[in-house]
Parts: C-alpha cells; sequence; structure tokens
C-alpha cells in the first residue's frame, strides 16, 4: 500500500482549490482515505515488527483489529488503563508524540466510520473539517516517525495487534 | 466536606456555546455548538464543533495550529470540569458551510414532505 498516494489522493479530495461546493461522497472519500492512510503506517510498522518475510509480513498486516486497535490508543491518548500504567512502569515514561498519534488515531477512526456508514445528511462533512482531517493523518504519520524506533512505539505496536495484552499487563 | 456539584449535558452544551467568547477564540471563530453521545464502539463522547470565520480557514498553516487550538479548548472543558470522562472530537465548519448544510437539511425535508 503506497501510504504516499492515500494521503495525496485525500489531499485532492478534500482540496480548496477546487471550484465549487465539493460533492459530499469526495469529502467522505477523503475521510476514509486519510484514516487508511494512518491505518497502514501503523500495521506495516506492527507486521514488520514481528516478520521480515515479505508474505507473512502482508498476512500479519491484514490480522490487526481496528476494534483492537482503538481500544488501545485510547488507553494512551487518556493516559490511563492497564497497557499506559505498564508502559511508564516499564519505560519510565511515554514520548508525547506517541500519545498525540493514538489520540489522532481515536479521531481519524471515529470520523472514518461517519464517512462510510452515517449516511444522513446532517453527518455530511464540510470542506473544512476534512482538510483538518487529513492535516491529522499527515501530522500522525509525522510523530509515528518521530517515535517509531523507540521502545515505547514498539509496545504500542504490539497493544494494537493483541487484543488482550492489556490482561496481562499488570 | 462540601459535595460537588454533578455536572450535566445543559452544562457541557451551555460551557460550549460560551467558548467563542473566549479571547484566543474570538478573532477566528463565531460561535460552537455541541453533540453528546456515544461514539461507534459504545465509549461516552462529545462532538465539539466550532464555526470559523470563512477567512479563517484561508490562512496559511491554519490547520496545523487547529491541531493545538483542539487541545486547549479540551483543556478548558476539563477545566471548567464539564467534560467528565467523555472523550472529546472536534468538528469544524465554515460560516458558509454550515449555511449551506442547513439549506441542505433543509431541502431534504422538503423533498420527503
Amino acid at each position: 500500500m503506497n501510504i504516499a498516494h492515500l494521503l495525496e489522493q485525500a489531499g485532492h479530495l478534500a482540496g480548496r482549490q477546487a471550484v465549487g461546493r465539493p460533492r459530499p461522497i469526495d469529502l467522505r472519500r477523503a475521510v476514509s482515505a486519510a484514516y487508511y492512510a494512518v491505518f497502514h503506517t501503523l500495521t506495516e510498522a506492527g507486521a514488520a515488527r514481528l516478520h521480515t518475510d515479505a508474505t507473512t509480513r502482508h498476512l500479519l498486516s491484514r490480522t490487526f483489529d481496528h476494534r483492537t486497535m482503538k481500544d488501545a490508543a485510547r488507553q494512551f491518548a487518556n493516559k490511563s488503563g492497564k497497557l499506559w500504567l505498564f508502559a511508564v512502569a516499564t519505560f519510565g515514561s511515554v514520548p508525547q508524540e506517541l500519545v498525540r498519534v493514538a489520540e489522532l488515531f481515536i479521531k481519524l477512526q471515529e470520523a472514518r466510520h461517519q464517512a462510510n456508514y452515517d449516511r444522513r445528511t446532517a453527518s455530511n462533512f464540510s470542506r473544512a473539517v476534512c482538510q483538518l482531517r487529513v492535516t491529522d493523518a499527515r501530522n500522525l504519520i509525522r510523530a509515528w516517525e518521530a517515535v517509531r524506533g523507540t521502545p515505547q512505539a514498539q509496545f504500542f505496536l504490539l497493544a494494537l495487534l493483541l487484543k488482550d495484552l492489556g490482561r496481562f499487563a499488570d | 466536606m462540601t459535595a460537588t456539584k454533578p455536572t450535566t449535558d445543559d452544562d457541557l452544551r451551555a460551557a460550549v456555546a460560551e467558548l467563542p467568547k473566549l479571547p484566543w477564540l474570538a478573532a477566528d471563530f463565531v460561535g460552537a455548538d455541541c453533540r453528546i453521545g456515544d461514539d461507534h464502539d459504545g465509549y461516552p463522547s462529545v462532538w465539539v464543533r466550532l464555526i470559523a470565520k470563512d477567512a479563517t480557514v484561508e490562512r496559511p498553516g491554519f490547520f496545523d495550529e487547529f491541531r493545538l487550538t483542539s487541545d486547549r479548548v479540551c483543556e478548558h472543558l476539563r477545566d471548567a470540569g464539564v467534560l467528565g470522562d467523555r472523550f472529546m472530537f472536534d468538528d469544524l465548519i465554515t460560516e458558509t458551510e454550515l449555511r449551506e448544510m442547513l439549506e441542505d437539511i433543509a431541502n431534504e425535508h422538503r423533498a420527503l414532505a
């Protein structure tokens, strides 16, 4: 998956350069593409953490579950819960950039759910918020690049993948 | 010991409505509202929508700056004691976009009537 292309597509669909009102479907697709750019960034990083073979990495990246990822991200964003406490106790601290990754991931995932499943006119997106979501996706990836080599980020990746990791993080 | 008065959804709505009066928001935003509920996984949440002046979103770097604005709004509501355990989602719309959206909704209602 080419992350840069997904971000480029999201930016294009949400772009302000277009004349007239954007079509609601284009704005919804922009939000969805922005989310999938960060989803694939994190799942590919998680799969690469576990295996070096390309075919196996692809298989592993498909095992990530949106709900499990969100539950883990929520603990980091809220700075609470077993996963967060384990990370702080084990590593001493958690980089602020990683907290930002978690927070933006939750916001983008919720927006993607609205974009894909809430068809009400009242739930259409403004172009302004679509541009914000695309910016959020870019900033998430930038923040991720800043911390991805840290042990805290590597633990975060495992937490995104393993649904029950929190049960054992006492 | 003094019992703390529990905050209600109305307290939260009132605090959000007052946001554009804050000096650090007044120059760029003309209104604010919110929707209170659960996110798609059932977590308590609030969607705070800021209504921006049209020119505000045209300013270079605005969308990067907005992340810090959103952080500050969240801190403000938390400090006011009205956020509770809700996760705050930010939402953004311009004056023109809001007017167009309300027209779309009105047209849809007319078509269904």
